[in-house]
């Protein structure tokens, strides 16, 4: 079994942590989250005749008063950098949080997550510019989230 | 059970009770009674009437309680009280599991409702009581303590003591420390920066579910705190997490650290002890953490857990070896020790005695001869009496090699055995003495007859060696002189090599760019002077001149040697024109006449070498050839060499010197 360590990353309140209920069933309790910043989740998954196990530090959103912390980025061998569709800032905020991580991990993969797509028109999700490492989730209709740990996943361990 | 039974069964007390409740009541009851058994009941029994009345009843004493009678209450008190006591008589199980069913919730109701109340109500008992335990147990445990310091003279005692003045911590504390080592149940080695669990081990039955979960959340929670830490300027990091009875000790080393899960926290000695055994993971493993890559089937890591079961399992056990001897009674300790050193002197003892038992039988069925086997300092100390002397020298190999250990022989061979076997051989053996005599005759002879063979023998080969003697006298005297001359001949030999030696270098000094010298023969060549005419003895005035000049200075030289000079000798050689005898007279002429001119020739003269001087005529044996051919010019021509006096002792030392 080979383990992995994934963080979520993302502004405050993009919905990272839906994305994880979503995607993960087996979580601790959600306490944890406020009282360290931090909530670890753990799901496997197999593909190719590998079976992987991904710890999933979903880490406490930043915000204008709190940045996160680097401590919890260390050692990460991909992450998924959520934003909220709804939320400009939020999607401008990704390139910094991409930097950072990427300088403390430089070998690591990412993905991103525009989240809350239900809330998109089908024109306004037409018109997105959406390939590559990108998706457009949903974490209430489940739209897309599988695919984003899975290709993750795959890009980490292939 | 029925009401009515119930009744008939306390009928006295309810009776009682009736009539001092319902005194009036019942009388009035009683008068009905009669009334209606004279009326209605006449035909009912009595059990329906009292079935019929009881309902009435219980509701009056309803209302009366409802309306807090004091009468009433006063009179149920007492009889309640009564009741309890003659119930708890009869059947004491049954009243209290009857009172726990309603007491214990009535309790509990009122501390929740009241709890402020009910502590203060039972504080009085409770503390009392709560304080008591704590101080008797306080006091055992001074108690223990100062037994244990005050123990006699027991090797953890002068440790601790020692320890105590090292470390300056009080003896007291660690008698406590001692008594108080934390169990580690798990261990983990996590990797530092994913917080990913590379191997884990745990106690039976104290596993931990979920452990790679536990060890992320573990990480998360150690890197929120040393975050803290650091944002406080301190360079920390944390070591100790402590909730309830859960303790995690956490020591990070290189790439990975290590998580001990504790049932306390874990004093100095102890987290030592974990360090050390940390330190050498790292160490082992340093190369296999550095390229961890989250893959949990690398071989490594199922060596590594058993390591770190292996430690846990021991700490286990070391922990529990600790607790049952501090829990030892030194008396105890002292009873086993001295059994332990009886039991050894009996085994040795018993050892002892099988050996020599063995030692016994063994010779008893080799040589079928009882003999007694102790051993003694060291040694077998053998007794008794054997057949023969072989048999006893047997018996000693035998002991020897069988046990490997020195053996004393104070075996004995009885004088009877050995007259027996005197008799025996001198049966067997002895001669008559007339035959002896005549035996001893003829040896007598033989040897008379070999000694005068020896003496003349002995004779012969002292006049051999006589002999012998004397020419070996004679030999060596003769070859002591010969050793002699030979010593003074080689002498002389030196010293004619070092005056020829010292001759040479005057002459070659002397004529050095003279064309007649010729240094190979240290000689005078005069062949390029034409001194003579072809058949002619008669010189060249000239050239004879010449030859003067440099005969002289050859003399010169010579004179300086003349006690080592034999001759000096003129040779005269003539060219290949005519016959040998003529050519040898020829040139025996030209070196007279030479000779006898330069004899007369004053600056030869006063060298007075005339004696040394001769002449010798050569033939033509020695011609001057150039290309093949002759040149007879040169050919007709004087030589002038010299010899040593020692010239036939030199020929006589070559000749040894060669055999």
């Amino acid at each position: 079994m080979i383990r992995k360590k994934i963080l979520l990353l993302g502004d405050f309140n993009v919905g990272k942590t839906s994305l994880i209920r979503r995607y993960v069933d087996n979580t601790f309790d959600d306490k944890y989250l406020t009282t360290i910043g931090v909530k670890i989740s753990k799901k496997r998954v197999s593909f190719h005749d590998l079976e992987c196990e991904l710890l999933i530090w979903d880490v406490e959103g930043a915000t204008a008063m709190k940045s996160i912390s680097h401590t919890y980025m260390k050692g990460a061998s991909g992450a998924i950098f959520v934003c909220d569709v709804t939320r400009k800032e939020t999607i401008t905020n990704l390139d910094e949080h991409i930097k950072t991580f990427l300088t403390l991990n430089p070998n690591a993969n990412y993905v991103i997550a525009y989240n809350k797509s239900d809330l998109l028109t089908i024109q306004q999700r037409e018109a997105l510019d959406i390939s590559g490492n990108t998706f457009l989730t949903s974490a209430k209709n489940a739209t897309n989230v599988d695919t984003l740990f899975i290709t993750l996943a795959k890009e980490i361990l292939l | 059970m029925p009401k009515v039974a119930r009744l008939k069964s306390n009928i006295s007390e309810l009776e009682q009770l009736k009539r001092l409740l319902l005194g009036p009541e019942l009388e009035q009851l009683e008068k009905l009674e009669a009334a209606l058994q004279k009326l209605d009941f006449q035909s009912q029994d009595q059990e329906t009437i009292i079935a019929r009345i009881t309902p009435l009843f219980e509701k009056i004493l309803l209302e009366r309680l409802e309306n807090r009678d004091s009468e009433t209450v006063k009179i149920l008190s007492d009889h309640l009280a009564k009741i309890i006591s003659e119930s708890s008589k009869h059947d004491l199980p049954r009243l209290s599991q009857a009172l726990q069913s309603v007491i214990a919730p009535a309790i509990s109701k009122e501390i929740a409702a009241n709890q402020d109340v009910m502590v203060d109500a039972l504080y009085p008992i409770m503390g009392s009581m709560i304080s008591k335990y704590v101080s008797t147990a306080i006091k055992e445990m001074i108690e223990s303590i100062n037994e244990k310091i005050e123990d006699g003279l027991s090797f953890d005692k002068f440790k601790r003591k020692i320890k105590s003045k090292i470390t300056g911590v009080s003896e007291t504390e660690l008698l406590l420390e001692e008594s108080s080592d934390a169990l580690i149940s798990s261990l983990f080695i996590i990797e530092k920066e994913s917080g990913i669990l590379i191997a884990e081990a745990h106690l039976k039955d104290k596993e931990i579910s979920d452990p790679h979960m536990v060890a992320s959340m573990a990480s998360a929670i150690k890197d929120f705190i040393n975050d803290w830490i650091q944002s406080n300027t301190q360079k920390s990091e944390v070591q100790i997490l402590s909730y309830g009875n859960a303790t995690l000790y956490i020591e990070s080393a290189g790439s990975v650290y290590l998580i001990a899960f504790l049932d306390a926290e874990p004093d100095y000695e102890q987290r030592s002890g974990i360090n050390a055994f940390f330190a050498s993971i790292v160490k082992e493993y340093a190369s296999f953490f550095q390229n961890f890559n989250g893959d949990s089937r690398a071989k490594e890591i199922t060596a590594l857990s058993e390591k770190m079961q292996d430690y846990l399992t021991g700490q286990a056990k070391m922990g529990t070896v600790k607790k049952e001897r501090n829990g030892k009674n030194p008396m105890k300790l002292f009873f086993w020790l001295f059994s332990l050193v009886l039991a050894g002197y009996f085994a040795y003892l018993l050892n002892g005695w099988y050996v020599e038992y063995s030692l016994e039988k063994m010779l008893k069925a080799e040589t079928g001869q009882e003999v007694r086997v102790e051993k003694e300092k060291g040694k077998f100390l053998l007794t008794g009496y054997v057949d023969s002397m072989n048999r006893l020298y047997e018996i000693e190999t035998l002991i020897k090699t069988k046990s490997g250990m020195p053996v004393v022989n104070r075996l004995f061979v009885p004088i009877k055995k050995v007259e027996e076997k005197i008799d025996a051989y001198s049966s067997k053996n002895l001669l008559p003495v007339k035959q002896l005599k005549t035996r001893v005759k003829v040896m007598e002879r033989d040897f008379n007859r070999s000694l005068k063979q020896m003496h003349e023998e002995i004779f012969s080969l002292k006049q051999a060696l006589d002999r012998s003697q004397k020419r070996v006298g004679k030999i060596k005297s003769e070859m002591s002189g010969k050793i002699e001359r030979l010593k003074s001949e080689k002498q002389q030999f030196k010293r004619i090599v070092e005056i020829k030696k010292e001759i040479a270098s005057k002459l070659d000094d002397r004529f050095k760019g003279n064309a007649f010298y010729r240094p190979k023969e240290l000689a005078l060549d005069f062949r390029t002077l034409n001194l003579f005419p072809a058949g002619k003895m008669s010189y060249n005035d000239e050239a004879i001149a010449r030859v003067n000049e440099a005969f002289a200075t050859y003399l010169s030289v010579l004179s300086e040697f003349r006690d080592y000079i034999g001759q000096i000798v003129i040779l005269g050689h003539s060219d290949s024109s005519g016959s040998d005898d003529e050519n040898r007279k020829l040139s025996q002429k030209r070196a007279d006449a030479v000779k006898a001119y330069l004899l007369k020739q004053p600056e030869i003269e006063k060298y007075r070498l005339d004696r040394y001087i001769v002449s010798k005529g050569m033939g033509s044996r020695e011609l001057v050839m150039i290309n093949g051919v002759e040149d007879k010019e040169a050919s007709r021509r004087i030589q002038v060499k010299f010899n040593f006096k020692e010239n036939a002792i030199l020929k006589q030392l070559q000749k040894i010197v060669n055999d």
